[in-house]
């Protein structure tokens, strides 16, 4: 199968899942046939797939393997030359070794998984409203997927939008006057951003609280990894719901890697406009995304809503790795999947961060 | 049990009382009566049950525990320590030594038997020990203290343990009245403690670390490889290589194929020892990035894959810390000084240094190490067996315990 033929499947399959529907059987053969293609296109994947045929795996049907993230950091994950890369997202770290890096031929399949994830989740019941986007602009982080996305959604879904984040500093005063600006006047806005940053903004903020108007919204993503502060997710949404005056249902995380196309959001959000009674929190996995928690020494799935290493396969990821091992812990809550936190490798020796960052392989 | 603040000063305060008199018992008892702990403790953990809350707490097979024990345990004995005592107190006629009043020992519970020489050393100088052992392992520092009191009250008055709370108030009142704290840990535990030490207490950190084996030239013969690939497999697979001084790359002088050949003579050395002492318990968060490694090895390298083991050969690709749990990477490298430009990045969290091969120079390696590189350097097969009187992190076995006073004016 070719990369046309391949993209043009893909295209048409997210395309049949934007409305939320699913089709598991067609999902699984288009993986698997993005697995095959990318074996044989993608050399780090092809020496992963060779490295994973010994006897030790689990018998039985499997899965085509996972390419652990990390992998990002150490190799040009792609099926295409350098010379062909339109852009290319960086993770974050302190070093350029230290950095995973995914390089993308054509943005064309992550546009279309973006919008189609974000417009079912987090803006079903609008075109078009404010924004508030609590990180830099494309501009300034040009290698951030991220920044990235929220740069599109400034084109699919902003009404108007204001940057919060410019040359690395919180721009604290204009923050305000936006939020002041949709108390006056009534006009729900969406506020997305790291994690990291509304937490700064809280700060920053200080005393001050809003009311926003009713169908506010906030997304928040990212963890609080490498940072001196690290705020338990119910806490948060406690404080940014007390803070803005928007109810819990109402704010919800994202779930996305550098490594990625597609996204994941969690579920209350979408339920709550709907007036569909709010089931668990979990995130929603989209039609061309499947989502397994796995026993990291097997790499079987585990039983039921036991917890495992998130692997997620892609279909937007046509060519990079659609297979990702990711190193956050989760379980299977419904028909979605909660994240619990990153596993971060028992390292016994403290000295890792510091040896790693010398050595270019800081965990970012 | 855990233990409150005026409990922890109490304690502090006895142990202190009994320092002139352990230091008056004088070194030849001291020595004696530490070996014969030591041979009580050694029995003790024979005993299957011993054995087998020892194997449950540290995590490691009961295989790996009766190995761990043995093999630290045979080297207090009463001749290495009344050695050891000797180097450490009698430095000149004219030096009248000053013990510290009190060792505050911080322990971190990551290799089984660390407590032992933390413990013993003190003692053997004739320093009280308050030892605050890890709530996820206290087996083995109570069951040492148990020794020393049945083999000689005296030495056990001059000894306790003591179990807190991980940020309990109570941890400054173990520093207190210690003039040496010995702390095992983190970067960050290193830290916390120096900042919680008074002023006038010698810190001496034991920080987390790595070791490093160095294989100057590869073998040809099917006999003399295995001599060098079994040593290394025992040096990886000792405390599931969860140990400071676990070697986590394997440095090779030579063609690629002869890195190739001795990263697969490693993996069946590792097979073997996988049957002999298997691995303990794998966490999940070290399976999972036991899966990242691997993943990178088999990406850029290749991998070797075994049950609860794998072997890495990654060229002349950068160094990765391991997760541990029997996992290493085979390196290639020009020869020494690649080595030692290899292993700059590590400084002072370069603990060991095991060198063999074909073309062993060990002296050369010594030579060439820069600061602040002060690795303990070793024989392949000896990476995780120190000698009880071996330096440690660079230091003198003593090192911040004694101090001394000039008697003989005229001497200085």
């Amino acid at each position: 199968m070719t990369r046309t033929e391949l993209e043009s499947r893909i295209r048409a399959f997210i395309e049949a899942r934007a409305d939320g529907s699913r089709d598991e059987g067609t999902r699984d053969a288009l993986l698997n046939d993005i697995a095959a293609y990318q074996s044989a296109h993608v050399e780090p994947y092809r020496r992963l797939c060779l490295a994973m045929r010994g006897p030790l795996r689990a018998p039985g049907p499997r899965l085509a393997p996972a390419m652990p993230a990390d992998v990002f950091r150490y190799a040009r994950v792609a099926s295409h030359a350098a010379e062909l890369d339109v852009r290319v997202f960086r993770t974050s770290g302190t070093t350029r070794e230290s950095r995973g890096e995914h390089p993308f031929r054509s943005l064309a399949l992550y546009d279309l998984a973006a919008e189609a994830a974000a417009r079912h989740m987090l803006f079903p019941d609008r075109e078009k409203m404010r924004l508030v986007l609590l990180a830099p602009a494309p501009s300034e982080a040009p290698d951030s997927s991220l920044s990235y996305m929220l740069g599109r959604f400034a084109s699919w879904f902003g009404e108007e939008t204001t940057w919060a984040i410019r040359e690395g500093r919180l721009v604290i005063d204009e923050l305000a006057v936006a939020l002041d600006r949709t108390s006056r006047d009534g006009a729900p806005i969406a506020l997305l951003g790291t994690s990291f940053a509304f937490v700064h903004a809280l700060d920053a903020l200080s005393a001050r609280s809003f009311e926003l108007p009713a169908g506010s919204r906030i997304m928040q993503t990212g963890g609080f990894k490498g940072r001196s502060r690290a705020i338990d997710p119910e806490e948060m949404r406690r404080l940014l719901g007390e803070r803005f005056g928007v109810r819990e249902a109402m704010i919800i995380a994202e779930y996305g890697m550098t490594e990625m196309s597609s996204q994941m959001y969690e579920t209350t959000l979408r339920d709550a406009l709907a007036g569909e009674v709010e089931g668990p929190r979990r995130l929603w996995v989209p039609g061309w995304v499947r989502a397994t928690p796995v026993d990291p020494e097997t790499l079987s799935p585990v039983e039921g809503d036991a917890v495992g290493i998130l692997r997620v396969d892609d279909a937007a990821n046509l060519d990079s790795v659609a297979a990702i091992q990711t190193a956050d812990l989760a379980r299977r809550v419904g028909d979605g999947v909660v994240v619990i936190g990153r596993a971060e490798g028992a390292s016994p020796r403290g000295c890792s961060i510091a040896a790693d960052a010398a050595l270019g392989g800081a965990a970012c | 049990m855990l233990i409150d603040l005026s409990s922890v000063q109490a304690r502090a305060s006895r142990l202190v009382g009994v320092g002139q008199e352990l230091f008056e018992l004088g070194l030849e008892r001291r020595a004696r009566s530490l070996a014969r702990a030591a041979e009580h403790l050694r029995a003790l953990g024979a005993e299957p049950a011993v054995l087998a809350r020892l194997a449950e707490s540290s995590g490691l097979s009961v295989e790996m525990t009766r190995w761990a024990l043995e093999s630290t345990l045979e080297t207090v004995d009463a001749t290495t320590l009344l050695g050891v005592g000797r180097a450490a107190l009698e430095l000149h006629p004219t030096l009248r030594p000053v013990p510290a009043r009190l060792c505050a020992i911080v322990l971190s519970g990551n290799v089984l038997t660390a407590p032992v020489r933390a413990m013993l050393l003190p003692l053997l100088v004739g320093v009280p020990v308050l030892a605050k052992a890890s709530t996820r392992e206290d087996v083995l520092p109570k069951l040492l203290l148990d020794s020393l009191e049945e083999t000689d009250p005296a030495l056990g008055a001059a000894c306790d343990v003591i179990t807190l709370q991980g940020d309990s108030p109570s941890t400054g009142a173990l520093f207190d009245q210690a003039d040496a704290i010995s702390v095992y840990g983190s970067d960050a535990t290193v830290r916390a403690v120096r900042a919680a030490a008074p002023a006038t207490s010698e810190v001496i950190a034991h920080g987390h670390g790595i070791g490093v084996a160095y294989v100057d030239g590869v073998p040809t013969s099917a006999d003399e490889l295995d001599a060098v690939a079994r040593p290394l497999g025992e040096d990886v697979a000792a405390y599931d290589q969860r140990g400071c001084l676990s070697p986590h790359a394997i440095f090779v002088r030579g063609p690629e194929e002869d890195a190739k050949r001795l990263a697969r003579a490693v993996h069946e050395a590792l097979a073997a020892l996988a049957i002999e002492r298997p691995r303990g318990r794998l966490p999940l968060s070290s399976a999972s990035a036991q899966l990242q490694w691997r993943g990178v090895a088999a990406a850029r390298g290749e991998l070797h894959e075994g049950d609860g083991f794998a072997v890495s050969y990654e060229g002349e690709h950068s160094l990765r810390i391991s997760p541990g749990y029997r996992n290493v990477a085979v390196h290639r490298c020009a020869g020494v000084d690649a080595l030692v430009d290899a292993l700059c990045p590590f400084g002072v969290h370069l603990k060991a240094l095991g060198v063999g091969g074909a073309a062993v120079r060990a002296r050369e390696v010594a030579k060439a190490l820069e600061a602040p590189l002060a690795p303990t350097l070793c024989a392949l097969g000896a990476m995780q067996r120190p000698r009880f009187g071996a330096l440690a992190d660079g230091h003198p076995p003593a090192y911040g315990l004694v101090r001394f006073v000039e008697t003989d004016l005229a001497a200085r």
